[in-house]
């Protein structure tokens, strides 16, 4: 755990990515507020749209950074228990993805006092980096991932109008669906992903 | 060319990136499989103009027969809605089969004269109509004081007519929100020259005194989107393009971003001659094979999907085979100038990750957000006006009418650019981004 939290804090892009979660979920949320009516925490998060997406990124390079690196047997050849490596990967990134959103949340607390929408967005943000973990240890390759993980979050809305039974679909879709229906897509991925590992 | 035929050697050599070209073509012709199945075909029971386009045709009517020439003429003392809707109309009609023409006084946009529901044109301020009918031509006039006449416009129409006065007001659109709306006119009593055959006035008639107050509501004109609720547009068809976009994303990134981590961009920088000639070698190569596999497939999947729908009995808005055409050229362009974008913003980050999102982001996520129903529709606008997601409007295939109010945005298949200029936004990105990636690419150290 220890060794997977100083890979993390030692990789400049982790810091990176985060603050630009921050900055895009924030600023689009602006954006809202500025051309909407009404204003307040859940419209000024309804940033997280844009924001997911460093956060899918974070997640995504945290397994498949190993393989490009080749660092990965290292990994595994000093913690030969895949899941106890996966598992390990997953909490250390929901970690440092939950300490950041809290702090976006407090900022966004700033424009009202909606707690439920606030700890909504953190927890979202939380499953979305784990299913990119998940993800990225099924494919492997970087760029495929993050292809899989954004086209699993943003096509979905986009094509449920069109499709024969646009409800069914919004309600498995993992952005569009509740947490419930979001945890089981991050967990079933984490699940997945151990088993690819072995 | 021996550059080009390396580069295309290496892409064609390595199974993925053929595969994800390929499944992307497949993505855009198979993808309204998924559209099938599902609701019975939907029959609308929409009223269809003479050139076959959707219309609306709902007014109210005061009206006697004319066979022969005669005129008809009147003066609108009042004019007003409930909503205060700048299209409500009140003016004289004449009408034969689905063909009419007519001159009125609108809400907000002056004296109008309108035929076949699809044409409008304007005329000067004015409170006094007069429609002639002369041989097969009739002719609309417009007059500030009853004396002297201005000429609108000169019609078509043949055969008997019934003619008369209407009154019509479309529900008012605030925002994405429509309102219903009711107009209220008042009438002089039409004065009626030529060989009016005797009879009675016909039709929904409030007289009061010398003239006549009318209410109406509905429309005389050409149907929008969100007239015909289970009306498709031939660009929703190509749906597909989509999750195409996002394989070519990956495709297009991985091209330059594997060179860089298994070090063969060193390779090709060495034998290569020149750093910018080989990223430009890259860009045509996956250019051209992106564009050559995205037009097969949207120029297979319009034809065939329209065919395989309207044998389902699902109402498509007709649109013209240089409309389609245009659509299934400018799918591909938007596939290939992406794919290029891809190359480039690969080049600058030498990342996949970070590449890959960028891209997605900036192309598909506009896309979404303007779909979303929280967000206001003026940014919604602006999402598919300067972000490159302004190229989606070479698939809009629905036309939009100045002299109709509706819904037109982007949900509803009304993109806010011309299709070209959407395209062309897309690809001013890509050419920053490439002339970038170049500039980079000479400067750095691998």
């Amino acid at each position: 755990m220890r060794a997977e939290w100083t890979k993390l804090r030692t990789t400049p892009d982790a810091a990176w990515l985060l603050l630009v979660t921050v900055i895009v979920t924030l600023a689009l949320g602006a954006a809202v507020c500025a051309a909407a009516t009404t204003c307040g925490t859940k419209v000024l998060l309804s940033g997280v749209y844009a924001g997911q997406a460093p956060v899918a990124v974070l997640g995504v390079l945290v397994v498949s950074g190993e393989y490009s690196t080749g660092l990965i047997h290292t990994t595994l050849a000093a913690v030969p228990s895949r899941a106890t490596v996966m598992a390990a990967k997953a909490v250390v990134v929901a970690v440092a993805v939950a300490v950041t959103g809290t702090a976006m949340s407090l900022v966004a607390l700033a424009e009202g006092s909606e707690l439920r929408a606030a700890g909504h967005a953190v927890a979202y943000l939380v499953l979305i980096a784990v299913l990119s973990v998940g993800v990225s240890a099924v494919v492997h390759d970087s760029a495929v991932a993050i292809g899989s993980v954004l086209g699993l979050l943003y096509l979905p809305p986009i094509l449920a109008p069109l499709v024969a039974n646009p409800h069914v679909v919004e309600e498995l879709a993992p952005m569009t669906a509740g947490l419930p229906v979001l945890t089981a897509w991050s967990l079933g991925a984490l699940l997945v992903g151990t088993l690819r590992l072995r | 060319m021996n550059l080009l035929r390396a580069e295309f050697t290496k892409f064609r050599s390595v199974p993925g990136w053929v595969r994800g070209v390929v499944g992307a073509a497949l993505l855009i012709l198979l993808f309204p499989l998924t559209g099938l199945g599902g609701g019975p075909g939907d029959k609308t029971s929409s009223v269809t103009g003479p050139d076959g386009q959707p219309v609306n045709n709902s007014y109210s009517f005061v009206h006697r027969p004319l066979a022969g020439d005669g005129q008809i003429t009147v003066a609108v003392s009042k004019l007003s809605s409930e909503q205060g809707g700048p299209w409500a109309k009140a003016g004289l009609l004449m009408r034969a089969g689905s063909r009419y023409a007519a001159i009125m006084v609108t809400g907000g946009h002056g004296v109008r004269m309108q035929h076949d529901y699809l044409y409008d044109k304007a005329g000067p301020a004015a409170r006094w109509l007069r429609l002639t009918r002369s041989g097969d031509t009739v002719t609309g006039e417009a007059s500030a004081d009853g004396a002297r006449w201005t000429v609108v416009d000169k019609v078509q129409l043949s055969g008997p007519v019934q003619a008369g006065l209407f009154v019509a007001c479309p529900s008012r659109i605030r925002g994405i929100g429509i309102a219903d709306d009711t107009a209220t006119a008042v009438f002089s009593s039409p004065e009626l020259a030529g060989a009016w055959p005797v009879a009675e006035w016909a039709g929904s008639v409030v007289s009061s005194g010398a003239g006549f107050t009318m209410t109406g509501r509905g429309d005389l004109g050409p149907a929008t989107r969100s007239d015909v609720p289970v009306g498709a547009a031939a660009g929703d068809l190509l749906f597909g393009t989509f999750p195409a976009l996002i394989v070519i994303v990956v495709v297009g990134t991985l091209m330059v971003t594997t060179e860089y981590r298994y070090g063969v961009i060193r390779l090709s920088l060495s034998a290569g001659t020149g750093r910018v000639r080989m990223l430009l070698a890259k860009a045509v190569v996956l250019a051209g094979a992106t564009f050559a596999a995205a037009l097969i497939a949207t120029a297979l999947a319009v034809p065939l999907w329209l065919r395989v729908v309207r044998s389902l009995g699902a109402y498509v808005f007709p649109a013209g085979p240089l409309v389609l055409l245009r659509a299934e050229v400018g799918t591909a362009a938007v596939l290939a100038s992406t794919a290029v974008l891809a190359l480039s913003v690969g080049v600058i980050l030498r990342r996949s990750a970070t590449a890959v999102t960028t891209v997605v982001v900036v192309t598909v996520l506009p896309y979404l957000l303007a779909l979303t129903p929280f967000l206001p529709p003026s940014l919604a606008q602006w999402m598919t006006r300067v972000t490159p997601a302004a190229a989606f409007a070479v698939q809009q295939t629905l036309t939009r009418y100045p002299q109709v109010d509706s819904v037109y945005t982007p949900a509803n298949g009304y993109y806010p650019l011309a299709p070209w200029a959407g395209l062309a936004v897309l690809c001013g990105y890509t050419a920053v981004a490439l002339t970038v990636a170049a500039v980079l690419l000479r400067r750095r150290d691998v």
